[in-house]
């Protein structure tokens, strides 16, 4: 009987070891949030996507009717310089000139910038880590040339002292020796 | 009899076996763990970024159509308006019609800069006026003279600030400084004429600042001034409006992005001297065992106290900050992981020292995780999602600093179109000064009184009429884009937090899904339990043998 209480503690412990009293609940529980959140996030898609859609479909009747109104006005500014004498020549050459003036700023600034980076293209890079290489020297002088603190002092002593003890040491040790 | 002991074992644990699956014993069911596996390969189907990204695609498509639509028909209405001016015949009205709009659109521009006598296109004959208008005239000369005045300053501050040793004064010079700046401002050459040299001031960096640096830094002012067109326009209240707006964002886009980096810079550089001292403490307490090794241990206690104090001092400062205060979080939430990862067990993150100071620190964030604010050692799982939250935080707020670069870059482009459109105004106001048939244009419609005047009049009034028009040119289309790339850029950002909201679903669905499909996967099958009866069948057997 005992092998038999064996076995049946073996199965419970392998059972106990395989999954827990509690695995299962919690398996379900997080399968139902889950599929709760992909029923949500699937809500929330169709609903993006279709504001998407609605959206595009408001914009491209925007672009329709600015193309027409432009075509409305086009026509409207022909009738309306048909109205006065001389009215048509005036507007082509305003026009034109600002345009060529606008043209010609823009050509010179593009010119500009052109001729500046072509000048920029012909430089090589200066070593700027000069300067800092020339700071650490003047440190390391310095360093040098100031007069060591009370506390360099003493350990400088410190290890004199430690140095010549073991020389000595060494020496007598030489001399002990028949 | 042997063998009904051995079959009542079986049946025994058979039934054992099978009454643990009710208190959640997981046996495996192959249609369960199928069904799972298909829900793995239908989520590793599941195209997350494809909605957003198709989107954004046909946004962009149409969004090139807009604005040409936009620009195109701005240009048929400057056109409109023109021919109108040109040809219809003067009256006042809501647009006035004739050279009344000429005057009355010129009059809304400059007016407000007080330079126009009276309700005409003409400067005021007063030097003030003429001299505001040169600077607007002027405006590039201004900004090269400017540009030199600051380089020559560069380097003066380069040569005070470098050196052994280096200058200690402040060294911040700028025209308009934001009010977090002002305290690092160099003073005026007045401010600076009675001090004396301060205490650590070599004499020769003194000398160098109060005569070379204050003095180029006071030139620099002056220039960037006169070149700055605000000093002038901001009487303009749609100028004011929009040079307000610049500010505002110049100084949140300073603050999320260089200030909150500096800061993070600072957390990491306390975080690394506190975890320092704490070294040297732990080193110093192990070795104690002097009088003198006990005041060490001491002095370096107090050394641990100060370091955690200065780090607390910089997180508290980054929670003004949001940008700052999702990077130190995330810096905090990294460095409790690794020191984690280092001891090696969940138990693990709440018991050395410099890891609870950590967590009590990140605690202070109002918007952590409430299980973690409550937990004395928060388990590490809840830390790494913690985590996973920030970093989504971090992209969120990162996305809206591009946008807000962005938009900084078309309020400047919408600044100085207003400051182009006023300079080209003061144009055209030079250019009818010397018009003597201003009274006639009033009364008769452009195109007519153009065609009767004498041959001087006629180039004089094609000077004002092309200028009217480049100055609608330049400005009206431009200005319809740039607004037009201002709504489009919000559109733009509402993207960006799409895929970001959608990269959180994708991490927070997959990892519980996983974990639902392992489990499934796993489980005691029918064979595994047929190979523990058979197990215990053989010791029942054997049980038989023996007896």
């Amino acid at each position: 009987m005992t092998r038999v209480r064996s076995a049946v503690t073996l199965v419970l412990v392998l059972a106990a070891a395989l999954a827990g009293c509690t695995s299962g609940r919690y398996v379900r529980e997080t399968s139902q949030i889950l599929s709760e959140d992909v029923v949500a996030l699937r809500r929330d898609l169709d609903r993006y996507v279709e504001g998407q859609q609605r959206n595009a479909a408001r914009r491209i009747e925007t672009v329709l009717r600015q193309r027409r109104q432009r075509e409305e006005v086009d026509e409207i500014v022909q009738a309306k310089l048909q109205q006065a004498d001389g009215a048509e020549a005036l507007h082509r050459a305003a026009l034109a000139r600002a345009r060529q003036r606008i043209a010609a700023e823009r050509a010179r600034a593009e010119a500009l910038a052109a001729e500046r980076q072509a000048l920029q293209n012909t430089q090589s890079r200066l070593d700027t880590e000069l300067a800092g290489q020339l700071d650490e020297l003047v440190e390391q002088l310095k360093g040098l040339s100031s007069s060591p603190s009370l506390k360099e002092r003493a350990a400088f002593l410190v290890e004199y002292f430690k140095r010549t003890k073991k020389a000595i040491d060494a020496a007598e040790a030489a001399a002990a020796r028949p | 009899m042997r063998f009904a002991c051995r079959r009542g074992l079986v049946v025994a644990v058979s039934v054992a076996a099978v009454a643990l699956a009710g208190c959640g014993v997981h046996l495996h069911n192959p249609g369960d763990a199928k069904q799972a596996q298909a829900a793995l390969a239908s989520y590793a189907k599941v195209d997350f970024d494809g909605a957003v990204a198709t989107a954004r695609s046909n946004s962009t498509q149409l969004a090139r159509a807009e604005r040409e639509a936009l620009v195109n028909l701005t240009e048929s209405l400057v056109a409109a308006d023109l021919a109108a001016v040109l040809a219809d015949a003067p009256a006042s009205g809501d647009p006035p019609r004739g050279w009344l709009r000429v005057e009355s659109e010129g009059l809304e521009v400059l007016g407000p800069l007080g330079i126009l006598d009276g309700r005409s296109l003409r400067l005021a004959p007063t030097e003030d006026a003429r001299r505001i208008a040169n600077r607007l005239l002027r405006r590039d000369e201004q900004q090269e003279r400017a540009r030199i005045a600051r380089e020559r300053f560069d380097t003066m501050i380069r040569r005070y600030v470098r050196g052994t040793p280096p200058g200690t004064q402040k060294a911040r010079c700028d025209y308009r400084p934001a009010p977090e700046d002002l305290a690092e401002q160099i003073p005026s050459p007045a401010e600076i004429a009675g001090r004396a040299r301060p205490e650590g001031e070599p004499e020769a960096k003194w000398n160098f600042y109060r005569n070379i640096v204050v003095r180029a830094c006071d030139v620099v002012r002056s220039e960037e001034a006169a070149a700055d067109p605000a000093t002038v326009l901001v009487k303009h209240e749609e100028f004011a409006a929009l040079d307000a707006r610049l500010k505002t964002l110049e100084a949140t886009v300073r603050a999320e992005d260089v200030e909150a980096r500096l800061l993070l810079d600072r957390l990491g550089a306390a975080k690394k001297a506190l975890a320092d001292a704490e070294a040297r403490l732990a080193e110093a307490t192990v070795q104690k065992q002097t009088a003198k090794a006990a005041a060490d241990v001491a002095h370096l206690q107090e050394d641990v106290a100060k370091k955690a104090a200065a780090l607390e001092a910089v997180v508290k400062e980054s929670q003004a900050l949001p940008f700052a205060a999702v990077l130190a979080k995330q810096e905090l939430l990294q460095t409790i992981l690794t020191n984690f990862r280092a001891l090696g067990g969940a138990d693990e993150t709440g018991t050395s020292e410099g890891t609870r100071r950590l967590l009590a620190l990140l605690k202070t964030y109002p918007d952590v995780a409430g299980p973690i604010r409550a937990a004395d050692k928060p388990p590490v799982n809840l830390l790494l999602l913690e985590l996973t939250a920030q970093r989504l935080e971090y992209q969120r707020l990162n996305a809206q600093l591009q946008a807000d670069r962005d938009r900084l870059k078309i309020l400047r482009g919408q600044r100085e179109l207003m400051v182009q459109r006023a300079t080209g105004w003061i144009r055209l106001v030079d250019a009818a000064e010397q018009l003597t048939v201003v009274d006639r244009l009033r009364a008769a419609p452009i195109a007519a009184v153009q065609a009767a005047a004498a041959q001087d009049q006629k180039a004089r009034l094609a000077e004002v009429l092309d200028a009217y028009a480049e100055i609608r040119m330049r400005y009206d289309a431009p200005a319809a884009a740039l607004a037009f790339d201002d709504d489009d850029r919000r559109r733009v950002l509402r993207f960006d937090l799409s895929d970001i909201a959608l990269a959180a679903w994708k991490d927070f669905i997959r990892a519980p899904l996983q974990e639902v499909a392992a489990y499934h996967d796993g489980g005691l099958t029918s064979e595994d339990l047929a190979n523990v009866i058979h197990a215990i069948g053989l010791g029942g057997i054997a049980v038989g043998v023996n007896r």
